[in-house]
């Protein structure tokens, strides 16, 4: 009976723990301990021990920072925007991607915190935030983006947990947390169109809330008014680049997940191939943000912005900055391009190759954006150079590691394929029998979307308080006001007051939604 | 502030005065290589041209407390922010050491400590020069150019309280009768009166007219001069002149409207109120 509920390549996960899990685990977890270290290094004895100088201050950890939030991306893309134009093959790959979508955003804001100086006035950023500050813009939709893709992420497992309960392979102790996180679930008609519903306000609303995030990103860098950075063109360029490395971190643990559980039925060759040539295409839109962005920079004449185009593409940069093109955009569209225009038989392996060599080299796009232009200041000081130190090598891999073991625990918890999906339970259908009737209610249940709902409140306080802030007080200062940030100030943090109160109360409908479903 | 590039010798003694005044780690050989040498007073070098044409000019450069300052758009915590007096400050405990404002300044005029710099082991002579009045830049802060506001704001209280030196309780009365007419703050007006002499009597001293430098110190200290920001105190050249802009009679802003007068990065929007005097004002304009 259980077998037929549930194909047993979908339940291994979460079911079966095979001894290289352990092993992978305990070379993550030596990684993430080492970086732990090299962090108390810099804590102890300061930013000093990084490579970062009074010239080039930002350096690698920026470049982390938008790295992360750029594979952020992919759980969006995958699962919102194809739900949205209802293209049925991203079944399969749905909670992948919405996993890397939360735990990216988690790896993205530790980045910020190890680059702070003073980590420990981290609070500082909510008591005496200043929303006129684009750091703080970034604050407001990261945190926004993250409640909301958690919500997300769990909104769509709420079937899976029910009908893993029917499950009998399951440990007791998982069984358990699945009974709350149900919902009581039991596939009535009601439920499914409560959910269905919850789903669908979430999908409309997290693809603004996706784009905002890395355009604000990017605004970090675009509002000041260096040459190289102060250009309009960086939001969409960052939103173009993390969706591209977004898609190549997707198939990336979409190959692994397909070599390691034998789900070869399930994640198909024409999920690579349809991946394939939305990098394809992706791809060819990076080719222009680049050479738009370079070539009005240069054609100008602006002598700040000819210098750090000099510098980047000739001078000491080069090597990172061609590495970059070869690497992210000329392999890439070669190998892109022969495996979906004439060898198709390998384009499992192929893509998996072309997504490792993207992301590689969306690094070094990062790395190339953040670094050189301060190297490049307006008044003519001595040019800096920027090596890393290990310290900042050994976070980096550190915060690759830790990324992996979230990922890999979160795959042993819960289950990483969208099973009720995958087998067509995601419609009612009179012909098939209900696989979740016999279910006991639980009336703990029903406090889970009630938890939600107050971290969501919570959430959403924060940032009305730091977001009020800029009218009570229009430019903080101890002694002086200045007044210029004024009108600017109530005018436009109005406007931006009612948008995010928008993407709130849309998380608020999907958690009342879930609430109604664990009442049935 | 006014420098005056054409008297400046380029001899660095405003950037050693800067560092011992406000207790900024001195910069040894192995901050100048790693690029981490604190940016308080700091000297560009501008250079054009190879040997036997070549140009060559030096320019001390202070913050430029812009009228508009970018850094305080930036800051996400207000640790940066402007006086009433013009004087962009920073709060180093509420800094999160974050460096957004440092993105945000087009003259790269703020630093960062990089290290624990109180701890650093220095030779007891640059100990015994250390400034016992003002608390070092801690760890893992930005820190920047505060025009000396402590001995700016020592000469109001000297004020206050009535014991500012002779030479300006003297006018006093005056200046206290011209503000009234004015009508605009008294202590705002005589400080910014009581810089100005001061000034007037550090270039004076300088001078070459014997007669005048028979009398000078009848009314006078040495001691006197400590109210004015310790690069202005140290030039020797006289090139760093410091008064109230606000004030059209004052020095500074006879000096600002000389034609050899320019700002730096004119062009970005921040209204700098450090003002540079120079004769080769086209050669550095158009870098």
């Amino acid at each position: 009976m259980a077998k037929e509920i549930i194909k047993e390549e979908l339940a291994k996960p979460v079911v079966y723990t095979s001894k290289r899990y352990y092993i992978t685990i305990g070379i993550v977890t030596i990684l993430v301990l080492l970086a732990l270290f090299a962090y108390l290094v810099q804590l102890m004895l300061g930013l000093g021990v990084t490579g970062l100088s009074t010239t080039i201050f930002w350096g690698m950890y920026l470049s982390s920072f938008v790295f992360f939030i750029g594979i952020s991306h992919a759980g969006t893309l995958i699962s919102a925007i194809l739900r949205v134009t209802k293209a049925e093959w991203r079944k399969p790959i749905t909670r992948m991607a919405e996993a890397i979508t939360v735990f990216a955003l988690l790896l993205a804001v530790a980045q910020v915190i190890i680059d702070m100086g003073r980590p420990d006035r981290i609070l500082h950023a909510i008591v005496f935030g200043r929303i006129q500050s684009p750091m703080l813009w970034d604050f407001c939709s990261i945190l926004t983006y993250f409640v909301a893709s958690s919500i997300f992420l769990y909104t769509a497992m709420v079937p899976d947990f029910a009908l893993f309960l029917k499950y009998d392979k399951l440990p007791k102790w998982k069984a358990r947390i699945y009974r709350v996180l149900s919902l009581n679930w039991r596939g009535t008609e009601e439920q499914y169109k409560r959910l269905e519903k919850a789903i669908k306000v979430m999908t409309a609303a997290i693809i603004p809330i996706m784009v905002t995030v890395h355009t604000v990103v990017s605004w970090v860098f675009a509002m000041s008014i260096r040459a190289g950075w102060h250009s309009t063109i960086f939001g969409p360029y960052f939103v173009t680049g993390a969706i591209y490395s977004g898609v190549g971190a997707v198939i990336i643990v979409m190959w692994f997940y397909r070599k390691i559980f034998q789900s070869e039925d399930y994640i198909k060759h024409e999920h690579f191939t349809y991946l394939g040539w939305l990098l394809f295409s992706l791809n060819f839109a990076l080719i222009y943000m680049t050479v738009g962005h370079l070539l009005i920079d240069y054609y100008g004449g602006d002598v700040a912005s000819v210098a750090l185009i000099d510098s980047l593409m000739f001078g000491e940069w080069a090597l990172i900055f061609w590495s970059y093109i070869i690497i992210d955009i000329v392999v890439p569209l070669l190998i892109l391009s022969i495996i979906l225009l004439y060898k198709k038989e390998w384009v499992v392996n192929g893509t998996f190759l072309a997504s490792i060599l993207i992301n590689i080299g969306m690094y070094l796009e990062r790395y190339q954006i953040v670094a050189p232009t301060l190297s490049r200041p307006f008044l003519p000081y001595p040019i800096a150079t920027y090596t890393p130190t290990w310290v900042e090598f050994s976070i980096l891999v550190g915060s690759f590691s830790l990324f992996t073991l979230f990922y890999l625990i979160f795959i042993k918890i819960f289950p990483p394929v969208s099973v009720w999906e995958v087998m067509g339970l995601d419609k009612i259908e009179p012909s098939k029998v209900n696989p979740y009737e016999e279910s006991r209610v639980t009336p703990i249940a029903s406090s889970v979307p009630i938890w939600l709902l107050m971290i969501v409140i919570s959430a959403y306080f924060i940032i009305l308080y730091v977001i009020s802030r800029a009218i009570i007080f229009p430019v903080y200062s101890q002694e002086g006001v200045i007044a210029y940030n004024q009108a600017f100030a109530i005018s436009v943090v109005s406007l931006v007051i009612i948008a995010i109160t928008c993407a709130w109360i849309a998380l608020g409908y999907t958690i009342y939604q879930l609430y109604k479903i664990s009442k049935i | 502030m006014v420098i005056d590039l054409d008297k400046c010798v380029a001899c660095g003694a405003c950037v050693v005065a800067c560092k011992q005044q406000n207790n900024v780690h001195p910069s040894f050989e192995e901050e100048y290589d790693s690029f981490r040498v604190a940016r308080w007073m700091d000297l560009l070098v501008i250079k054009e041209g190879e040997y036997p044409d070549v140009y060559i000019q030096v320019i001390p450069r202070p913050c430029m407390q812009c009228e508009i300052p970018l850094c305080v758009k930036y800051c996400p915590v207000g640790a940066t922010y402007k006086r009433n007096d013009g004087i962009t400050m920073q709060d180093y405990n509420r800094c999160i050491g974050c460096r957004a404002c440092m993105t945000g300044c087009p003259y790269d005029v703020r630093s960062f400590t990089w290290f624990d710099y109180s701890k650093l082991n220095l030779p007891s002579t640059l100990k015994l020069s250390q400034n016992p009045d003002i608390d070092p830049p801690p760890k893992g802060i930005v820190h920047k150019c505060i025009f000396c506001y402590p001995r700016l704001d020592k000469l109001k209280y000297y004020l206050e309280i009535g014991k500012a030196p002779k030479i300006i309780m003297s006018k006093v009365k005056n200046w206290e009768k011209e503000a009234e007419l004015k009508g605009v703050n008294k202590l705002d007006y005589i400080w910014s009166k009581a810089i100005n002499l001061l000034m007037s009597k550090l270039l004076e001293r300088d001078d070459d007219q014997i007669e005048i430098q028979e009398h000078f110190w009848d009314d006078f200290e040495l001691n006197d001069f400590q109210f004015l920001p310790a690069c202005v105190q140290t030039c020797p050249a006289r090139a760093i002149i410091f008064g109230d802009l606000s004030d059209p009679e004052s020095l500074v802003s006879k000096l600002s409207k000389d034609t050899r007068a320019f700002r730096l990065l004119e062009d970005k929007g921040t209204k700098p109120s450090v003002i540079y005097l120079t004769s080769e004002r086209r050669r550095i304009v158009r870098r």
